[in-house]
C-alpha cells in the first residue's frame, strides 16, 4: 500500500499537523510499501521538513500558485496522483485539509472520511473511526474504494522537529496554474500571534455560566494572577466575552496543559472532546449533575466566580511574589 | 439573485442522558423523544442570507430566498419557521425511509445538487457541520457536484457593487481572507460572531406562513433511486460511547474559601510549583 | 428632618459593620430594580432612584436594629434574598431606599426527620436546600421553575408555587413556622406545631406579604419522602382548550393527585417545542409520583378519565419527561436569554391568573380576544398563547404568554409601550369574568392599582394589616398597596 502525506510548507500550524500525521501513521499498525510526503509552498522552496516518524520514500515539493484556493490544490493534486497514485492520503485536520480530502476523493472516485481517529487496513480495505453524534459516539466505516483520503482528527498539541530535508528524496513539481475566473480580488488579513492556549501548563476555560461580560472580565483577572491562559465554550465566543481564537472544542482548539479548571460549562460532546486530554481537570458548576463532572478529576458544585475569586486570594496568600513568578517562568520554557 | 440555504435539524444532544445513548441492530439510536434543533452553524447561515437579502432588496435582482432540507415530515415545522420570517420557499427533499442517509453525504450533496440545478440558483449557503453523522463534506461535494467553487469558514457575507459580486470573509489558516467572488458559488459557514441567532417570526409572519404550501420532492423525482442513493463510499460498522472511566472527587466545604483552600492544597500546589 | 444619603450609609455601617454595607454605583443599579425591567437594564438603562445602599445583614438581630433605625427615620426598606421577583416587587421607586439582601443569611439550621421538618434561615437557596434533601431520601415537594436561583424568604414572601404544587400544595401548605422581624424591630417566632385552633392563622400575615409588612428571617416547612423511581408521565394531545379543562376538573373532582398536571395551548406549546410532537394541538401532561402503590393508582385512574374524552391522542412519556427535566431556570438560562434580548432586541413576559372552573375558559378567550383586538401594537408580538399548571378542587391558574419584538422604542419606553398595557388587559379580563389576578407572582408594584379591586370589601382587613405593623409606610413602598397620594 502506498501512502502520501500532504501538508503545506507556509502553514502556521504545520509541525502540529504533522505531528496528528504522525499521531495517525502510529496508530495505523499497516506496513505501508511506500510513503511519501507532499509538501506544497509558495515562494521560497523549503530545506526542512517537519519530521516524520516513518521512513520517507520520498518528498515531493509542489509549488502552488493560489495558496488561499483550494481549488488550486486540488487540480495539482488531481495532477499528481495521475503521475504517481497512491492508495491512501492523510491530509491535515483543518478547514483545508478536510476540503482537500472530501473533493478529492470525489474527483478520483475514491473514499473520504474527516476527523479521523483510527485507520487500519483489514484485508483490503480501510477502516476508520471517527466521531459522530456530536462526539457522543464513535463509529467504524469501512471505506469502500481507493484512494482513501482522510483528515486526520485533531491531537493535543504536541508540534515535532523540524529538520533537514534528504536532498536526494526531494523532488520539485512545476504544474501549470490557471487563474481562478471567480475571484476578482483578494486579501489577507493576518491574525494576531497565536493564543499560548494550546501549549500552556494551566488554562481557565469558560462557559456560559460565567453570566456576563463583567463576570468574565474579572475571571480574565485571576487567570492571570494564578498564571493561566483564558479559553472558552461556544456560547462564552459567541456572546463575545471571549475572543474566538479561544474557543475550545470540537469546532476549536484541542487543548491538553497539565490543569485545566473549566468553570460554568455544562460539559457537551462536542465541548469536552477539547479538554478531556488534559493531564488534570477541575470542574465548577452550580449544578451536582452537569457531564462536566463526568469527565472531572476533581469537581466543586458551586458558584465560579465565588470559588475563583477564593482560589486566587489562596494563591496569592500562599505563594509569595516570586513564586507565582516561578509559575509564569516555567511555562515560558515549555514553550 | 436566488440563493438556496441548505440547512439539516438535529436532535439537542445536550439534552440526552447516559441512557439514551443506546441504539439498535442497524445502529440507529432512538432521538425521537428529544426536541430537535437547528444545528447551530446551519443557524447562523439562515440569518446570515436574511441579512444579506435585506441588502439586496434595493438592486434590480431581488433576491429569491429558498430554505432546504433533505429530511422526513419533522423538517416540515422548521420550514415553516423558516417561511415565516422571510423566506420565499420551503423544499423538503424526501428519501425513501429505509435508506440510512445520516452519514451519506454523497447521497445528500447529489440530491441537492439536482435541486439548485433544476431551480437555477446561483449561490448555495450552507453550515459548516453537523447532524448525527458529524460528516462535514456535504457543503464540498455538493460544490464538486456542481462543478462550482466553494468558499469555506465563512464568517461574513456582504453584497459588493452589483449583485452577482459578493464579498465574502472567511477564515483561512492564521488569518482572515476578505475576497469579491463572482457567482455560482457554494459557501460553507463557519463561526459567525455577527448572525448567531435566527430571528423569531411575528404572530402575523407565522399565520401568513401557515398559508404557503411547502415544495415536497421525492429522490426520486430528482433521478436518483435507492440504488443511486446508495452509499458507495463508506458502511457503517459499529458504533462506541466513551466510558471517561473517572470518577470525579467533589470537594465539599462550609464556604467558598474552604472549598478553594482544599482545592488548591490537595490538588493544585504541587501541579501548579513545578 | 431626612438624613443624607451618606448619613445613612454611615449609620448602616455602625450597625452591620461596613463589609456588610454595599455602595458599589453598579451594584446598587442591579438591585433597583427585577425582571419586570429586564429589557431597559439590559442595555444598561436604569431608570428607577438608585438606592442608597444595599445591607447584608448577619443575622435577625442585625435585621432588627436596621429596621428600627429605617424605621424611625422613615426610609424605605425593599426586602430580598434571591432576586428573582418579576413583579417589580423588587424596584426602589422611593429616593434614598436601603436593600435589605438576607441572601447571606444562608444556613440550613435543621433538618428534623422525626416530624419531617426542614428549617433555613432566609438567604437559603431553595435548590441547595431540596439538594440536601434529596440525599437523605426526602423532599420539600416544592420545585418553582427558578428553584436553582430563589431563595426561602422570597419564596415565602411572594406566596410562591411549584411544578409539583397539585400534589404537595403552595408553600403556603408547606410553611409550618416562621421567624419574621417588624418595622419596629419587633423579633416575632410563630412555632412548629401540626395544626392549633389558637386564632386565626397568623402565619397568613406574613406569607405573601412580599416585604410589605416584615422581613422574614427563617422559615420552617415540612418534608416529604422522595421517590422519583415511581414518578409516571402521561401526556396527550387534543383540539382546544376548553376540553383540557373540563378534563383538567374532572381528574381533580375524582379525587387523583397528581403531583403535575397541565395544560397548554397550542402557541405556548411551541416554545416547548411540542409542535414536534402535536403540532397545532393543545397538550395536556400529568404526573404521578410518591409511593409506588398511590403514584400506580393515580397514573391508572388519570389514564381512564382522560380516555373517556374523545380526540386525545397520547403522546410518548418519554418526550414529556426529557422535556420535564430541562424545565428548570438555572443561570445559564438567564444569560441565554439576555443575549437573545440583547442581540434580536425581542422579550418575552407572563401575567398568571386564576379562576374557578366555570369562568377559566372566558377568561382564557376573552384575554386573547382582547389582546388581540385592542392592543395597538399588536402586529410586533411573535408569541400570544398560555397553560395551566396548577389545579385545585375549585378551579385552576392560567398562565399568560406574550413574546414580542421591541419595535421603535427606546429601552426605557418598552414597559410603557407593551408590557404594562398588555399585563392591564388580562388583569381587567379576569377580574371582570371574576377571577384573581394574580396566581403566584404576587402584586409586586405594577397591579397595585387593582389591589382593591381584587379585594373587594376584604381589602379593609388588608389595610388594616399595613396601619398595623407598617404605620410609618417604609416597608417596600408601592408593593400590594398603591402609593395613596398624599
Ligand atoms: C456542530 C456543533 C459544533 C459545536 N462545537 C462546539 C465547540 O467546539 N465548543 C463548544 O463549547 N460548543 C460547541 N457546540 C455547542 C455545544 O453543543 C453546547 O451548546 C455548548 O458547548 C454549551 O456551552 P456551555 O457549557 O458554556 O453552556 P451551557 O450548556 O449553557 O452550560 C452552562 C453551565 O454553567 C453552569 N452554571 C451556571 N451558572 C453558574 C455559576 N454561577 N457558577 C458555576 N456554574 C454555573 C450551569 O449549571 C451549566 O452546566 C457545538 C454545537 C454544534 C451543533
Ligand atoms: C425563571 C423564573 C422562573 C420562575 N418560576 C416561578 C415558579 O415556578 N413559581 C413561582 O411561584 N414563582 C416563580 N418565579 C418568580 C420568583 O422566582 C418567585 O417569586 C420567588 O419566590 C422569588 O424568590 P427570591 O428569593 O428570588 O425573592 P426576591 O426576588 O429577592 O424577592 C421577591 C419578593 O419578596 C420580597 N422579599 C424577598 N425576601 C424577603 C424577606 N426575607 N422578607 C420579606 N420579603 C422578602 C421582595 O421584596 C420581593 O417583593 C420565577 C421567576 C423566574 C425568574
Amino acid at each position: 500500500m502506498k501512502a502520501a502525506l500532504v501538508l503545506s510548507f507556509d502553514s502556521n500550524s504545520l509541525q502540529q499537523q504533522a505531528h496528528e500525521i504522525n499521531a495517525m501513521l502510529n496508530h495505523t499498525g499497516t506496513q505501508f510499501s511506500n510513503v511519501e510526503l507532499w509538501l506544497f509552498y509558495k515562494d521560497r522552496k523549503p530545506e526542512f521538513s517537519p519530521e516524520i516518524f516513518c521512513p520517507l520514500s520520498g518528498i515531493k515539493l509542489i509549488q502552488v500558485e493560489y495558496v488561499h484556493l483550494p481549488e488550486s490544490y486540488l487540480d495539482l493534486l488531481v495532477a499528481l496522483m495521475g503521475q504517481c497514485p497512491m492508495d491512501l492520503l492523510l491530509f491535515t485536520s483543518d478547514g483545508l485539509g478536510q476540503e482537500l480530502a472530501t473533493r478529492l476523493a470525489y474527483r478520483l472516485n475514491g473514499s473520504s472520511a474527516l476527523k479521523v481517529e483510527d485507520c487500519r487496513l483489514i484485508r483490503d480495505t480501510l477502516e476508520v473511526i471517527k466521531p459522530v453524534y456530536g462526539n457522543n459516539l464513535s463509529a467504524r466505516f469501512v471505506l469502500k474504494s481507493s484512494p482513501y483520503c482522510l483528515s486526520v482528527a485533531k491531537q493535543p498539541f504536541h508540534p515535532v522537529k523540524m529538520i533537514l530535508m534528504e536532498l536526494l528524496k526531494i523532488k520539485t513539481i512545476l504544474l501549470n496554474q490557471t487563474q481562478p475566473w471567480w475571484v476578482k480580488e483578494h486579501l489577507t488579513i493576518l491574525d494576531p500571534p497565536k493564543t499560548g492556549l494550546s501549549n500552556t501548563d494551566l488554562v481557565l476555560v469558560v462557559g456560559q455560566g460565567a453570566g456576563n461580560k463583567k463576570t468574565v472580565d474579572v475571571l480574565k483577572g485571576i487567570a492571570d494572577t494564578i498564571g493561566a491562559e483564558i479559553g472558552g465554550s461556544r456560547p462564552a465566543v459567541m456572546n463575545a466575552w471571549i475572543d474566538i481564537n479561544r474557543l475550545i472544542g470540537a469546532s476549536g482548539l484541542i487543548i491538553s496543559p497539565k490543569l485545566c479548571i473549566a468553570a460554568g460549562v455544562s460539559g457537551t460532546g462536542v465541548f469536552s472532546v477539547g479538554i478531556k486530554n488534559s493531564r488534570f481537570i477541575v470542574a465548577i458548576n452550580i449544578d451536582s449533575k452537569a457531564p462536566i463532572f463526568q469527565i472531572a478529576d476533581v469537581g466543586i458544585v458551586g458558584d465560579l466566580a465565588t470559588i475563583l475569586l477564593e482560589l486566587e486570594k489562596v494563591i496569592l496568600t500562599d505563594k509569595n511574589k516570586k513564586q507565582v513568578h516561578h509559575i509564569v517562568e516555567s511555562r515560558i520554557e515549555t514553550q | 439573485m436566488k440563493i438556496a440555504v441548505c440547512f439539516k435539524i438535529i436532535a439537542d444532544y445536550d439534552r440526552m442522558s447516559e441512557k439514551d445513548w443506546e441504539w439498535d441492530d442497524r445502529h440507529f439510536i432512538d432521538i425521537s423523544f428529544v426536541r430537535h434543533i437547528f444545528n447551530c452553524f446551519d443557524e447562523s447561515a439562515l440569518e446570515m442570507t436574511l441579512k444579506l437579502s435585506k441588502q439586496l432588496e434595493n438592486l434590480p435582482d431581488p433576491c429569491e430566498l429558498t430554505a432546504l432540507t433533505v429530511d422526513d415530515e419533522q423538517g416540515d415545522l422548521f420550514l415553516k419557521h423558516l417561511i415565516a420570517i422571510g423566506f420565499d420557499h420551503g423544499v423538503r427533499i424526501q428519501c425513501d425511509g429505509r435508506l440510512d442517509m445520516r452519514f451519506n453525504s454523497h447521497g445528500i450533496s447529489n440530491l441537492i445538487s439536482r435541486y439548485i440545478r433544476q431551480e437555477g440558483q446561483t449561490l448555495v449557503i450552507l453550515g459548516y457541520q453537523g447532524g448525527d453523522g458529524d460528516n462535514g463534506q456535504t457543503g464540498f461535494l455538493v460544490a464538486e457536484h456542481l462543478g462550482w467553487p466553494c468558499i469555506r469558514e465563512v464568517i461574513e457575507v456582504t453584497v459588493a457593487e452589483s449583485s452577482d459580486l459578493l464579498k465574502v470573509k472567511s477564515r483561512i489558516d492564521g488569518a482572515t481572507l476578505v475576497q469579491r467572488v463572482k457567482l455560482p458559488m457554494v459557501l460553507i459557514m463557519g463561526h459567525s460572531l455577527d448572525s448567531p441567532y435566527l430571528r423569531v417570526p411575528t404572530l402575523k409572519q407565522k399565520l401568513n406562513a401557515k398559508k404557503k404550501p411547502l415544495t415536497i420532492v421525492s429522490s426520486t423525482e430528482l433521478g436518483l433511486d435507492n440504488d443511486a442513493l446508495h452509499s458507495k463510499d463508506k458502511t457503517l460498522m459499529d458504533l462506541h460511547r466513551h466510558n471517561p472511566g473517572k470518577s470525579c472527587v467533589f470537594l465539599e466545604g462550609k464556604t467558598a474559601q474552604e472549598q478553594a483552600k482544599k482545592l488548591y492544597d490537595k490538588y493544585l500546589k504541587q501541579r501548579l510549583s513545578l | 428632618m431626612k438624613l443624607t444619603r451618606k448619613e445613612i450609609v454611615d449609620q448602616l455601617k455602625n450597625i452591620a459593620g461596613k463589609d456588610r454595607v454595599i455602595t458599589d454605583e453598579q451594584v446598587l443599579k442591579e438591585n433597583s430594580h427585577d425582571r419586570y425591567k429586564k429589557f431597559e437594564t439590559i442595555f444598561g438603562v436604569y431608570t428607577n432612584p438608585i438606592p442608597a445602599a444595599l445591607v447584608k445583614p448577619a443575622d435577625t438581630k442585625q435585621v432588627s436594629s436596621i429596621l428600627k433605625f429605617l424605621n424611625k427615620n422613615n426610609i424605605n426598606c425593599v426586602a430580598r434574598t434571591g432576586g428573582t421577583a418579576t413583579e417589580g416587587g423588587l424596584e426602589t421607586i422611593v429616593e434614598n431606599s436601603v436593600v435589605l439582601d438576607g441572601s447571606q443569611m444562608n444556613q440550613i439550621i435543621k433538618i428534623d426527620e422525626t416530624n419531617m421538618l426542614a428549617t433555613a434561615q432566609c438567604g437559603v437557596n431553595l435548590g441547595e436546600l431540596e439538594d440536601r434533601l434529596r440525599k437523605q431520601g426526602f423532599t420539600t415537594g416544592h420545585s418553582p421553575q427558578s428553584q436553582p436561583l430563589a431563595n426561602m424568604g422570597g419564596l415565602v414572601a411572594t406566596r410562591s408555587i411549584g411544578q409539583f404544587s397539585t400534589l404537595y400544595g403552595a408553600i403556603e401548605d408547606m410553611v409550618i413556622g416562621l421567624e419574621a422581624v417588624f418595622p419596629n424591630g419587633e423579633i416575632t417566632r410563630i412555632k412548629n406545631v401540626p395544626r392549633r385552633a389558637c386564632g386565626p392563622d397568623i402565619r397568613h400575615v406574613i406569607i405573601g406579604n412580599e416585604g410589605a409588612l416584615c422581613y422574614i428571617t427563617e422559615v420552617t416547612v415540612k418534608i416529604y419522602k422522595y421517590f422519583p423511581e415511581n414518578n409516571a408521565f402521561l401526556a396527550w394531545a387534543l383540539d382546544d382548550m376548553k376540553t383540557g379543562f373540563t378534563i383538567l376538573r374532572e381528574v381533580m373532582v375524582e379525587g387523583f393527585r397528581p403531583s403535575v398536571a397541565r395544560l397548554y395551548d397550542a402557541e405556548d406549546g411551541v416554545q416547548h417545542s411540542f409542535d414536534q410532537f402535536a403540532e397545532d394541538k393543545c397538550v395536556l401532561m400529568f404526573m404521578a409520583e410518591g409511593n409506588e402503590h398511590v403514584a400506580r393508582a393515580t397514573a391508572l385512574g388519570i389514564a381512564e378519565v382522560v380516555e373517556k374524552y374523545d380526540g386525545c391522542r397520547p403522546i410518548k412519556a418519554k418526550i414529556i419527561e426529557n422535556w420535564f427535566n430541562h424545565l428548570n431556570w438555572g443561570p445559564e438560562k438567564i444569560t441565554e436569554e439576555r443575549e437573545l434580548i440583547r442581540k434580536n432586541l425581542h422579550i418575552g413576559f407572563t401575567t398568571e391568573v386564576s379562576a374557578n372552573w366555570d369562568c377559566i375558559n372566558t377568561i382564557y378567550e376573552n384575554a386573547l380576544k382582547r389582546i388581540k383586538a385592542d392592543f395597538p401594537h399588536i402586529d410586533d408580538l411573535t408569541m400570544l398563547g398560555g397553560h395551566s399548571s396548577h389545579s385545585y378542587q375549585t378551579g385552576t391558574n392560567l398562565y399568560f404568554v406574550y413574546d414580542y419584538d421591541v419595535v421603535d422604542c427606546k429601552p426605557e419606553q418598552e414597559i410603557n409601550k407593551y408590557h404594562i398595557p398588555l399585563n392591564a388587559l388580562i388583569v381587567e379580563e379576569t377580574l371582570k369574568a371574576g377571577g384573581s389576578m394574580a396566581h403566584h407572582h404576587g402584586i409586586g408594584k405594577y397591579r397595585t392599582q387593582w389591589t382593591r379591586q381584587e379585594h373587594g370589601s376584604a381589602y379593609y382587613i388588608l389595610k388594616g394589616l399595613k396601619d398595623q405593623f407598617d404605620p410609618n409606610g417604609i416597608m417596600n413602598t408601592g408593593t400590594i398597596y398603591p402609593v395613596e397620594p398624599e
